[in-house]
């Protein structure tokens, strides 16, 4: 296959040649250094043969001796390519002046991805990026990865994992939350756990502090529930400070009352949809139709597909295709009857509560009363949840008693 | 390779003897001294022992140079015929 290639860079001719001594024609060739290939006797007085150009240009000092006559019957190869491009300047111009500016377009960054975890300003990660050199339409050469990802951690703190990836020239930046150092917990302080709302306490885990509810009993939100102050435990013991900590669980109720309207309106797609088409240079956008972009009708743009030129899979060009398929919509109005909308109203409710409740929900119910176009909806749901928290204690120790002197 | 296969090998180049390779549907000689004849049936390559003779059918000359003779066809005999 090389050497395909490389006969085809130097050019290679077909020619037949007919006499009647075609050995004596071969022969001088051997004697000439001149290779031929591909050599098929036509007829008895007629072969033909391939042989490279410039052998070509050697054999034709030969030929007297052969008693041949040679015809050239085919031409292959860069050299006659060239040639024929040499009469059309202004198109060889014109490709040459393309590939130039592809080539120069592709020393740019025109696609630039980033992934970021929850938690971490995106904005903020691509002003950061911006200010390091990092954007659609920067040159490739002035990227320096070391000091972006510098620029990152001391910029968003909350950065942990940095990864800057370069493929052709599209920068795909991905970055992660750091872990954030857990407290330490300063088990001297004077902290206590208080209830959070009102219960009957029903389980208690406590690591730390003093307990001073037992489980079945009534307490109301602020009631203090484990003590910092530890009383002594043995006769020549002393009552000291510790840090409260620990889980308390009790039975709780909630309560909502939420009002929702009967009718309301819903947005219902249609069959009338358009599609438009713009081009995109950069950041610029060229909008392929008529008017602004802004619609008149209600509709939803359902997919804004964006195809952008590139060769192959690594080098993207600055050039792209957006198409816009909008469906126009209808407002109608909808209404449900006052059981099923109380109803719905109050699983979303119970739903919500679930997610955020640290324990669990036991029973659920919930009245409807129907007024004005209106249902007012009252949930109550029985929890048993953790409601103790830390807070600063301030109890006193507790005194010693002293033995009284014998008499 | 081994000493006796070196010294055979130092012996044809001294004397100059042809070199026939066969592989596939492709016939190879070296050293040889130019195309007596050439036909589709038949292809005569001097040599400096004499003439190696290629008989078959659609025999064409796949390259043809001074180090070797390349013959590719239907190839049913081949034999070397020495110069008295």
């Amino acid at each position: 296959m090389i050497g395909r290639l490389v006969s085809g860079a130097a050019g290679e001719v077909r020619i037949r040649v007919c006499g009647a001594s075609i050995e004596r024609f071969l022969n001088v060739a051997l004697q000439g250094e001149i290779g031929l290939w591909n050599t098929v006797r036509v007829d008895a007085r007629t072969i033909e043969t391939t042989l490279s150009l410039s052998d070509f240009y050697a054999l034709r000092r030969l030929m007297g001796r052969t008693g041949c006559r040679v015809r050239v019957i085919g031409r292959r190869g860069l050299p006659f390519f060239v040639a024929r491009l040499r009469r059309r300047w202004i198109l060889t111009g014109g490709v040459c002046a393309l590939a130039l500016v592809v080539v120069l377009l592709t020393q740019f960054v025109w696609v630039l991805e980033i992934v970021a975890a929850d938690g971490i300003p995106v904005s903020a990660l691509r002003d950061v990026l911006r200010e390091t050199g990092i954007y659609e339409g920067a040159w490739l050469g002035q990227i320096d990865t070391d000091d972006t990802r510098r620029a990152i951690q001391s910029e968003i703190p909350e950065v942990g994992v940095i990864a800057i990836t370069r493929i052709g020239n599209a920068v795909r930046v991905e970055v992660d939350a750091a872990v954030p150092t857990p407290d330490r917990i300063d088990r001297a302080a004077p902290t206590g756990l208080v209830a959070t709302r009102d219960g009957v306490v029903s389980r208690t885990a406590v690591t730390g502090g003093q307990l001073l509810v037992q489980p079945g009993e009534a307490v109301e939100q602020g009631q203090l529930l484990v003590s910092s102050a530890v009383p002594n435990t043995t006769e020549w013991g002393e009552a000291h400070r510790a840090h409260g900590m620990g889980r308390v669980m009790a039975y709780t109720s909630r309560t909502a009352t939420l009002l929702c309207p009967l009718t309301w309106t819903e947005s219902r797609a249609t069959d009338r949809m358009t599609t438009r088409y713009a081009l995109t240079l950069g950041d610029r956008r060229i909008n392929l139709y008529l008017g602004s972009g802004i619609h008149t009708d209600t509709c939803d743009k359902i997919t804004i597909e964006k195809t952008r030129l590139s060769i192959g899979s690594r080098l993207m060009l600055p050039i792209s295709l957006v198409r816009e398929t909008c469906r126009a919509c209808d407002a109608l109005p909808v209404s449900g009857t006052a059981q099923e909308v109380g109803d719905a109203a109050a699983q979303t409710w119970l739903d919500r509560l679930a997610q955020t409740l640290d324990g669990t929900i036991l029973d659920s119910r919930w009245t409807i009363e129907e007024e004005a176009g209106a249902v007012r909806v009252r949930v109550t749901a029985s929890c048993e949840e953790q409601i103790a928290c830390e807070m600063i204690d301030r109890t006193p120790l507790p005194e010693k008693e002293q033995e009284e002197p014998a008499e | 390779m081994g000493l006796r296969e070196m010294y055979a090998a130092l012996g044809r180049a001294v004397q100059g003897a042809p070199r026939v390779e066969v592989e596939g549907g492709r016939l190879v000689i070296e050293r040889h001294r130019g195309v007596r004849a050439y036909s589709q049936t038949c292809i005569r390559v001097d040599c400096p022992d004499g003439e190696v003779c290629i008989e078959g059918e659609g025999l064409t000359l796949e390259a043809l140079s001074r180090a070797e003779v390349a013959v590719r066809g239907q190839v049913q005999q081949v034999r070397l015929e020495h110069r008295r």
